[in-house]
């Protein structure tokens, strides 16, 4: 009898927390589905930005030596720059990588605006005499310099850094490639690496429903792999420098599949042709299909997520073929004019130059730029990079032509999405952000006085930031002193210089500009986004703000 | 009288567990975000080994068995004394200049125990030879580093020889110390080859250092410099 009263009225302690337990899951599942009812509905209620934007994130790996790139001419900071690269070796000898003031390979001078750099420990600047068209850029207002920037954990002078024990934190294994780049392309050195911030901003800004007509990866490396682009959700795609990197056999232009099917979209199954090929091309897929499909549930699911992430990519890669394809479709031949002319080409019947790497990854980026409509994208970003920066022996020679390249290519990437404008009657130009990103800078001090040495690892850089957006002719930031073991220099002799700048302040910029639509946040997105895009830049200033002398982009372009 | 619970009270118990719940589960719900906002207090959210971004700290005392030698050859962490590093054999075996290949390795360290004719290291009578190439110098650092790489968790930070040698002395956020404070092969600071040339360091990532020496002519960046293999690679597979 109690059992049965008990049986009727639930409250025995065992019956109640079963109940309570089942009610709780039910109860939480309602919650979060409603939670996630009101996410799709906010999404929904956004609506997509008219606008185009491109940033492009130029990576000079292996750690620029940016003291020669950019070169003071006065003050305090030549003095110094004097004593570590002298301008007598003895005999009258300039060291091999001294940068004079006049003469033979000089400094090519920048013209400073009104009102001067602002900059205290210089009054004049130049850029490395193989950067006549950087130096045009910059006098034109297309490009300025954010002057030591470097990784951080939070802010850090010298007496913090020397301090012993040290209280406040550097980043780890600063001086070391791998992880300094690790390092940029995360923004967080502090933390273990699960995303870029390429990445994370790709993912804020694709559940703010940005590119809701995206056909293709809102990032794009012609680079291959990297970090930046690594994404909680949004897939990081690679085009080669040639074009889509076709499945064999399945190329558009040859292989024994061609043409056999069209793929309108990621979303929509491919339309197989009436022929041979087409009918072979489905059993193909539908063998593939059978043979890794968990028989009996439905097509989309998979006896293992590998298996199921496997074909997604195949499927994918075959998807973004077609419509990357599409995109490269226009004509390429004015783009690859200004790259060519940039490199000397005369024109006409002369034979055109052989580009470097990094001129025909940008090449590429203009081309999928000029094909946007193809993509869908909104909002894009790419990402490039250059080698050979890690300039310890050779500098004289590598770094020279590392410059020259460098300022080859910004030209021929510059005049390239002039002509597609003129050819569009739009101003690309105005919607693209192009930056660079390093290691690190290299010491000040080289590492020896023969024409065969170089320098040694840095810390803290200078980076250029190129652009109809980018307010121009700027040095922004602070310009170290130069002075070694002092001022900004780490715990050595060398000029290694602790950075001003966050990287993440740096390019919060950037983001922020490419999230907005003129000087507001695009529907969906706000500074918490930029926050969480950046989780540290609360450490180094107000995350909704632009430091005064930061503000390198003009959000009315 | 028995005394019950009213009814009412059993529902208002469930009820209140129910909300309970609800905004426990409606808190879940609304997602984590990337990270934390807040300055520095996010940094308990990952498993940062404060170890790689905190400080060099003086080096802590050496525990009471040490090296015979007086050198600093354990690491006293906060999780109690490291296991002891065959760090003096690695280190002893470095050819110096005027040192012959293969002879008997000497310490200048007036600490050591006296041996017949050769001096051993690490408290050990086993003797201890010098190197018998340049290529086997470059390697041992590469071993030296290896121990250290093993022990802090990381090759040490740095680029600069004094500074590498620095950290491998103890300036480390570990105290860990797998180099003398003084020893025949660390001159003014600087761990030298046996032409007396200091080494070179290239740090390539927290898992791989490349060590150059600069070769017989004494000079870097020329044809007969030495460059080291990774044994990262092997050690990890060990």
């Amino acid at each position: 009898m109690k059992n049965r009263k008990h049986q009727d009225h639930f409250e025995t302690r065992r019956n109640f927390l079963c109940k309570s337990a089942c009610a709780s899951l039910g109860v939480t599942s309602v919650v979060n589905t409603l939670a996630h009812l009101q996410l799709t509905q906010s999404v929904m209620a956004q609506s997509a930005p008219t606008d185009y934007k491109a940033m492009i994130c130029l990576f000079l790996y292996g750690g620029n030596d940016a003291n020669n790139m950019l070169v003071p001419l006065d003050g305090v900071a030549r003095t110094n720059y004097n004593t570590a690269r002298p301008a007598d070796i003895g005999g009258g000898v300039p060291h091999p990588i001294h940068l004079p003031v006049t003469g033979t390979n000089a400094a090519l001078a920048l013209t400073a605006p009104a009102g001067g750099f602002g900059q205290t420990n210089a009054t004049q600047f130049g850029v490395h005499y193989n950067m006549p068209n950087v130096r045009n850029l910059f006098n034109s207002g297309d490009l300025s310099f954010v002057a030591n920037v470097g990784t951080l954990v939070q802010p850090i002078n010298r007496t913090q850094y020397i301090a012993v024990p040290r209280t406040v934190p550097v980043p780890p294994q600063l001086f070391s490639h791998s992880d300094q780049q690790l390092q940029w392309q995360s923004s967080l050195p502090d933390r273990p690496f699960q995303t870029g911030w390429g990445g994370r901003a790709a993912d804020i800004m694709m559940q703010a429903a940005v590119n809701p007509d995206s056909k293709v990866s809102m990032n794009i490396s012609i680079a291959g792999q990297n970090s930046f682009q690594v994404a909680g959700s949004t897939v990081q795609y690679s085009v080669s420098t040639s074009g889509v990197v076709a499945l064999a056999g399945y190329n558009n232009s040859s292989g024994p599949y061609a043409a056999a099917a069209t793929y309108p979209d990621n979303f929509t199954l491919p339309t197989y042709t009436n022929t041979d090929a087409g009918r072979q091309l489905r059993a193909l897929d539908t063998i593939t299909k059978l043979t890794r499909m968990q028989l009996g549930v439905t097509d989309q699911h998979y006896q293992h997520y590998l298996e199921e992430g496997y074909n997604e990519i195949m499927k994918r890669a075959r998807d973004n073929e077609s419509v990357v394809g599409a995109a490269l479709t226009p004509a390429a031949n004015a783009i690859n004019d200004a790259f060519d002319y940039a490199f000397g080409w005369a024109g006409g019947a002369a034979t055109r130059p052989t580009l470097p790497d990094v001129a025909n990854q940008l090449k590429m980026v203009v081309r999928l730029m000029q094909g946007r409509g193809s993509l869908g994208n909104k909002r894009q970003i790419f990402f490039v990079s250059m080698n050979g920066f890690d300039t310890h022996q050779n500098q004289p020679t590598d770094h020279n032509n590392l410059m020259g390249n460098l300022d080859k290519v910004l030209k021929g990437f510059k005049d390239a999405i002039d002509a597609v404008s003129t050819a569009e009657g739009s101003n690309l130009w105005n919607d693209t952000l192009l930056f660079t990103k390093s290691d690190f800078a290299r010491t000040l001090q080289p590492n020896g006085n023969e024409t065969g040495s170089g320098t040694d690892h840095g810390w803290g850089g200078h980076q250029l930031v190129m652009g109809g957006p980018v307010i121009g002719q700027r040095i922004y930031g602070t310009f170290p002193d130069l002075a070694r073991a002092a001022g900004q220099d780490v715990d050595s002799n060398r000029g290694r210089w602790i950075p001003t700048l966050a990287v993440e302040q740096y390019a919060s910029v950037a983001t922020k500009w490419f999230m907005s639509g003129t000087t507001s946040y695009l529907s969906g997105l706000s500074s918490t986004d930029v926050g969480n895009i950046f989780p540290n830049l609360g450490r180094f200033q107000t995350v909704g703000s632009i430091p005064s002398n930061l503000g390198y982009v003009d959000f009315n372009v | 009288m028995k005394w019950q619970l009213p009814p009412w009270s059993i529902h208002a118990a469930f009820a209140l567990v129910v909300v309970g719940i609800a905004v426990v589960g409606w808190r879940s719900a609304e997602g984590e975000r990337y990270y934390n906002q807040e300055p520095l207090a996010s940094a308990s959210r990952g498993p940062i080994d404060p170890a790689f971004c905190a400080l060099p700290t003086v080096p802590r005392p050496p525990p009471t068995v040490d090296s015979p030698f007086g050198v600093h050859l354990f690491a006293t962490t906060p999780l109690g004394v490291v296991r002891p590093l065959p760090a003096m054999v690695i280190v002893d075996q470095l050819g110096l200049p005027g040192q012959t290949p293969g002879s008997p390795a000497i310490t200048n360290n007036s600490t050591a125990p006296s041996g017949s004719g050769s001096t051993s290291s690490g408290g050990s009578n086993a003797p201890t030879y010098v190197n018998d190439s340049d290529l086997d110098d470059v390697q041992s650092v590469v071993l030296l580093l290896e121990e250290f790489r093993r022990a802090f968790g990381a090759m040490p930070t740095g680029e600069l020889n004094d500074e590498i040698v620095r950290r491998l002395q103890g300036e480390n956020p570990k105290g860990i110390a797998v180099l003398p404070k003084t020893h025949p092969a660390i001159r003014e600071g600087e761990l030298i080859d046996r032409y007396g040339t200091p080494y070179r360091f290239h740090p390539e990532s927290a898992w791989a250092t490349t060590v150059r020496s600069a070769g017989p002519d004494r000079k870097m960046w020329t044809a007969d410099d030495i460059l080291s293999e990774n044994l990262t690679a092997e050690l990890v597979q060990r």
